[in-house]
């Protein structure tokens, strides 16, 4: 009985415990070697992560600072180890300014300085920013006493121009537009121990803000231009810089090259004639210390203090014009070749007169809170819908409108903001989740909705990070049911529909806010909310009588009159064959309308401050300016069509607009070529100027504040997969460990029944 | 005493391999459900792939792989050299990423002038792109036509500080991804850049300028 018993257990528990041994082994190893494996191969990333960072690494491509370099060829075959890469600081810049302003526009002519201390042929580079809009019309290369006039050429062939002197040793230099207020200049076949100066002249027609007039005169393109790496120091960056291996054959795209000490890489002097035209009640420079010396009644000399000034932050120059309590309208003319240009600025009156006569205002807020919002997107654009509703006056009108896949409103319709509506709102945007898909259609057409009273002034403000793909019919449905409203779009993230937002803002005459970075969300749209807040005239409307039959013939910059908002101006740019008879323009402030009309006689007198205007240096500024404003009308023309046979052809006639005027344009270069060859059989090395970084700017956030340029930003680009499988396993070991505690147990019981047996 | 001790110990070692297995259970599954995803995804792009270049005349409104796709295909990736076949998606965000690799938005397409840029995770996607190497073919198919590149330098940034200026006279085509390739967690802000120039339409001039070939002095460029 009991040797029966003891042959029966036996065997089975055998059989039992050995194969469960060996899957349980063969699992805990498997398991473990999975788990090791994989949290090794993290930690020595780790290590190989921090070596990977290190300045040999020809990773490190773009560490920034001064190279330069032989001009070899960089076939993509060619060998790196081959080519001898010498980095030596040879070309040096100064920087001369001398801007005059009359009235509204300036004209400045920049002079560039480019000294080659080396005792090598250099090409230089350098990449600088100019204001937004800024008009570059004349170009020209200063050697020893001569000068060389640049002239004006599509920008390919002016490349092939520039490269094909350069190539046979001749002094040439070229000004490409990179971006609407990116520019490079680019100067070949400086000798040993020359200096070379090239100049250009811009005009521009100065922005108007706050009831102050800024004068911008960009000296940094900040570092967002640099794909800098997160390395920090001089230290580094100089190692990084002597064994660096080009790994990029595309050196010329628009990148700087900052320096990460303290140099100062560009000494800059700026020198100013300001003709104000009316009084001043205020003159300052907003970053600089500036001396001022008053000429005349309404003239100023201003210069930058001592020799120069280092080229780390921009300079700006405020003025402030006496104002008066009705919106004003000032005039300039200019008959050039036949034509007549007209320039119309609309003054609104000052901000404290305005107070006093409110618009009121409806404001819908449309909200996308469909799942891509989630997170910092959603967070900072709850905050600032708070921050709009508080202001919100008790005269104005609100409503919240959410869309996801699916749309609905706080409100059936717009209510009074009250204290008690907007706390109901304030505890709706709170409980506000974002998720779901994007479909944008219902929300536009409940904001857009017709039973709504339409007397009242409207601005729908619609923030979306997706992804539109039905334009058609949403432009469709602005088309239709626009009536008194105005759209502003705001865009957020990488994704968003730009050509749709820009095209639905335009079309809703209101303006579209692109926010790249998540994190400037709420400062963003406070912004805009701020300036909404303040609409100082509206429906502007304009109107060129004229007798004669050539009503057609006049072209009028910008097309649709925006509205204007506190402390901003219009500036409207005319052209066409005759002078009209008189221009009507009328507009809302406050709940008033506002006339004006302009009869000939006045026009005559605006020819007269033009001529004035002309003799102080800014010779043909009206059409300039005319023409650079066609020009940016036709860029976001261009921007918004999405047909290759309609930019084909914007593109042809900004190149043929340009290249009459004589500007610098996306589609045209100024270059000028010396005629006899300088540098017959030397290697020619190259320089990419380097730019100082923005004053206060550290390496680590130097992500911030700059919008200048289209640039990229990475996704994130990877998933918890692999974390997971990790705790997967481990709790599966855990499991496991656990699972041998009972059987461990149920086969020391069977053991000590079978001894007990046994022994019985 | 001791039965009741050891039958406690039982019941509350089963209470606890239960818990531990089912979140084993539940953090396999959710690696694979990513993973499964990823692939089946795919499968899923193919054919509205197919819808998309099939329908030329549609300009606007794309195929959607699914209804409520957030997304929709916009080119075909191929690097034969090993064996990827991968449809890209509109977009570069996280929802973009879980079904394919994305174009963003920000860059250019391969036929207008500008960055391409298509980004895609490192473990599912895009973990070919760690055996890459220099001169590997790349193709990518849009709606307009293939366009051929080859690979020509890798890079790695912190996305933190890094922006990628689009010039839109380079035509590169740059694939990202995470770095390091084997990291365990996802967030980290290190990313793999590959770029890669057309070969089958010349690059612009604006590439080439300042070439100059080594030893010929000033006579020769490499226009």
């Amino acid at each position: 009985m009991n040797t029966c018993y003891f042959q029966r257990v036996k065997p089975q528990h055998t059989i039992c415990s050995r194969s469960l041994n060996l899957v349980r082994k063969v699992l805990v190893v498997a398991s473990v070697y999975l788990v090791f494996g994989l949290l090794f191969q993290y930690v020595y990333a780790d290590i190989n992560d921090s070596t990977e960072q290190g300045a040999d690494s020809p990773y490190q491509s773009q560490h920034g600072s001064v190279w330069l370099k032989p001009d070899y060829g960089t076939t993509p075959d060619a060998d790196s180890t081959t080519r001898q890469n010498i980095y030596i600081e040879a070309l040096q810049m100064q920087t001369d300014v001398d801007i005059n302003i009359t009235g509204a526009i300036a004209r400045a002519t920049v002079r560039q300085m480019f000294i080659n201390s080396s005792e090598y042929w250099a090409e230089g580079i350098y990449v600088f920013p100019l204001p937004e809009r800024a008009a570059v019309d004349r170009f020209r290369m200063r050697i020893g006493e001569r000068i060389i006039e640049g002239r004006v050429k599509e920008r390919v062939e002016a490349k092939k121009i520039y490269q094909q002197a350069k190539a046979a040793g001749k002094k040439a230099s070229l000004i490409e537009q990179q971006r609407p207020n990116v520019f490079t200049t680019s100067l070949a076949n400086i000798a040993p121990g020359e200096q070379i100066t090239v100049e250009f002249e811009y005009q521009q027609v100065l922005e108007y803000r706050d009831e102050r007039y800024r004068l911008r005169f960009p000296m940094v393109v900040g570092p967002r231009y640099n794909p800098d790496l997160h390395q920090t120091g001089a230290d580094k960056a100089n190692t990084a810089l002597q064994k660096y291996v080009s790994p990029l054959p595309d050196q010329t795209s628009v990148y700087t090259q900052t320096d990460e000490t303290d140099n100062d890489n560009n000494p800059t002097r700026i020198h100013i004639l300001l003709d104000a035209g009316v009084s001043l009640a205020e003159l300052d420079s907003s970053y600089h210390q500036i001396d001022i010396k008053q000429t005349s009644e309404n003239r100023y000399s201003i210069s930058t203090m001592g020799e120069s000034i280092k080229a780390d932050r921009d300079f700006e120059l405020v003025w402030k014009p006496e104002l008066i309590d009705k919106p004003q309208l000032s005039v300039f003319e200019q008959e050039i070749d036949g034509d007549h240009y007209t320039m119309l600025t609309v003054l609104p009156s000052d901000l404290g007169h305005l107070q006093q006569k409110v618009q009121a205002r409806d404001v819908i807020f449309v909200l996308d809170i469909s799942g891509s919002m989630a997170g910092t997107s959603i967070d900072q654009a709850k905050a600032s819908l708070i921050t709009a509703l508080d202001g919100l006056s008790s005269i104005d009108r609100f409503n919240i409108i959410w869309f996801n896949h699916e749309s609905g409103s706080l409100f059936p319709g717009a209510v009074i903001a009250s204290a008690q509506y907007k706390n109901i709102a304030r505890h709706y945007i709170d409980n506000l989740q974002a998720d779901g898909g994007t479909e944008m259609l219902g929300a536009l057409k409940l904001a857009l909705s017709k039973q709504e009273t339409f007397s009242r002034f409207r601005q729908v403000v619609f923030l979306t990070d997706g992804n539109i793909s039905n334009e058609v019919e949403l432009f469709k449905v602005i088309d239709d049911q626009l009536g008194n409203n105005r759209l502003f779009t705001i865009g957020i993230g990488s994704a968003p529909n730009s050509y749709f937002m820009r095209k639905a803002a335009n079309k809703g005459r209101g303006t579209f806010t692109y926010i790249g970075d998540v994190n400037e969300v709420h400062e963003k749209t406070v912004a805009l909310f701020k300036k909404l807040e303040n609409p100082a005239l509206i429906n502007i409307q304009l109107d060129l009588n004229t007798s004669q039959d050539d009503h057609n013939t006049y072209e009028m910059f910008p097309n649709i009159i925006p509205d204007l908002y506190a402390g901003e101006t219009a500036t409207i740019l005319i052209k066409g064959k005759n002078l009209p008879d008189s221009i009507d323009i009328r507009g809302d402030y406050g709940n008033t309308e506002w006339h004006s009309s302009i009869t000939a006689a006045q026009l005559l007198q605006g020819k007269t401050s033009a001529e004035n205007m002309s003799r102080d240096g800014s010779r043909d500024g009206i059409r300039v300016a005319w023409a650079r404003e066609k020009v940016a009308s036709l860029m976001s023309l261009r921007h918004e069509s999405t047909a290759d046979n309609v930019r084909d052809a914007i593109k042809q006639e900004i190149t043929s607009t340009a290249l009459q005027h004589h500007l610098v344009s996306r589609f045209t270069s100024l270059v000028a070529v010396d005629v006899t060859p300088v540098n017959i059989s030397e290697l020619l090395y190259q320089q990419r100027m380097k730019n100082n970084l923005p004053h206060g700017w550290k390496r680590a956030n130097a992500g911030n504040g700059n919008t200048m340029m289209a640039q990229m930003r990475l996704a994130q680009t990877a998933t918890g997969s692999e974390l997971k499988l990790l705790l997967g396993l481990l709790f599966f070991i855990a499991a496991l460990s656990l699972y041998r505690v009972p059987c461990i147990r149920r086969a020391y019981a069977d053991h000590t029944k079978t001894i007990h047996g046994l022994i019985s | 005493m001791k039965d009741c001790f050891q039958k406690h110990l039982r019941i509350l070692s089963t209470v606890v391999i239960v818990i531990l297995f089912s979140l084993s259970l539940w953090q396999l599954a959710s690696a694979g459900w990513i993973q499964g995803k990823a692939m089946v995804a795919q499968q899923l792009l193919n054919h509205s792939w197919q819808l998309t270049i099939d329908d030329q005349a549609n300009t606007h409104n794309s195929h959607r792989p699914w209804p409520w796709a957030d997304t929709w295909p916009v080119a075909k990736l191929r690097v034969p050299q090993h064996g990827i076949e991968q449809i890209v998606l509109a977009g570069d965000s996280g929802s973009s990423l879980a079904f394919g690799p994305g174009l963003s938005f920000a860059g250019a397409t391969p036929d207008s002038g500008g960055i391409t840029m298509i980004s895609g995770h490192r473990d599912t996607h895009f973990n070919f792109l760690k055996d890459l190497k220099i001169n590997d073919r790349i193709y990518l198919q849009t709606r307009a036509g293939g366009v051929q590149y080859h690979v020509e330098s890798f890079q790695i940034v912190d996305s933190e500080t890094f922006r990628l200026p689009n010039d839109s006279d380079d035509r590169s085509l740059v694939l990202v991804t995470c770095y390091p390739f084997e990291a365990a967690t996802a967030g980290g802000s290190l990313r793999y850049l590959v770029r890669a120039s057309p070969i089958a339409q010349p690059p612009i001039p604006a590439k080439n300028i300042d070439q100059r070939l080594p030893g010929t002095g000033s006579g020769l460029t490499a226009e």
